[in-house]
């Protein structure tokens, strides 16, 4: 059985403030398109960390335009699919095209650099970028089993 | 409270930290926390066993300290309990090489004073 939903959508500002509030619209909207709590706890991971980059690179476009959030998911009697689209409107920038750091071999040599691209890619199943109307648009996928 | 502290002995300080470690909840403790691993008995275990989400911001936050203990000739340990999620992210991370993580109070304890 294929359970159709409808996508549920936000725009926020580019500012650490709506961080928070965007994380519980995304618990939120995730109970109501019957998203597994623990898939929804990565999809939160990595909204996080997109959203850090934005405020950090977006510049000052990124503050002038809205951010847009899209949530949608679909399952059927094996499998579920939940997809978290991100879009901005600041300096192009593709996170997926940074080298991943190789770890430091000690703390003295540790830097917080590349913290965030590498829990982005190890928490969701997918992630995809590209830009659309002069819009950074970042996609993160998490599936899970429904196979009891 | 975020944040607390106990000091467990002369040696060792235990600080909680409790909520998720985002942007917002990791900018709330960022310098308590300094100050608390500063003013410590060169041994510290951070207890995240409270900590509900944990982004990159707030490992910035562990490894940035960890770095000053170390600096200061002390050392800190991760103690994460049964939270699962918190390990997993550390783990994801690489961090759990850098800064010793324990499920046990008793072996971070002991891990910290060694």
């Amino acid at each position: 059985m294929l359970v159709e939903t409808t996508a549920a959508t936000l725009e926020i500002r580019a500012d650490a403030a709506d961080v928070w509030p965007a994380s519980q619209w995304l618990e939120q909207q995730g109970q109501a398109l019957a998203i597994p709590p623990d898939q929804i706890i990565r999809l939160d991971l990595c909204l996080n960390e997109a959203l850090a980059n934005v405020i950090e690179h977006g510049g000052h476009d990124a503050a002038l335009a809205p951010v847009r959030l899209c949530l949608d998911a679909d399952a059927d009697d094996k499998s579920g699919r939940a997809t978290l689209m991100i879009s901005d409107a600041g300096r192009a920038f593709n996170p997926l095209a940074a080298t991943p750091k190789a770890l430091p071999d000690s703390l003295a040599q540790a830097t917080s650099g590349g913290l965030g691209l590498r829990l982005m890619r190890s928490f969701a199943d997918e992630v995809a970028y590209d830009q659309r109307a002069g819009r950074n648009c970042l996609q993160f996928v998490v599936r899970w089993s429904t196979d009891q | 409270m975020p944040i607390d502290f106990e000091d467990c002995s002369n040696q060792l300080r235990r600080i909680t930290l409790t909520g998720r470690l985002d942007l917002a909840g990791t900018a709330e403790i960022d310098s308590k926390f300094a100050a608390l691993s500063a003013a410590a008995q060169r041994r510290v275990l951070v207890d995240l066993t409270g900590v509900t989400f944990l982004a990159s911001i707030g490992i910035r936050s562990l490894i940035t300290n960890a770095k000053a203990q170390q600096n200061r000739g002390g050392r800190m340990v991760l103690l994460v309990g049964d939270n699962a999620p918190v390990a997993r992210t550390l783990e994801a991370t690489g961090i759990d090489a850098l800064i010793p993580i324990f499920t046990s109070f008793t072996e971070a304890e002991q891990a910290a004073l060694a």
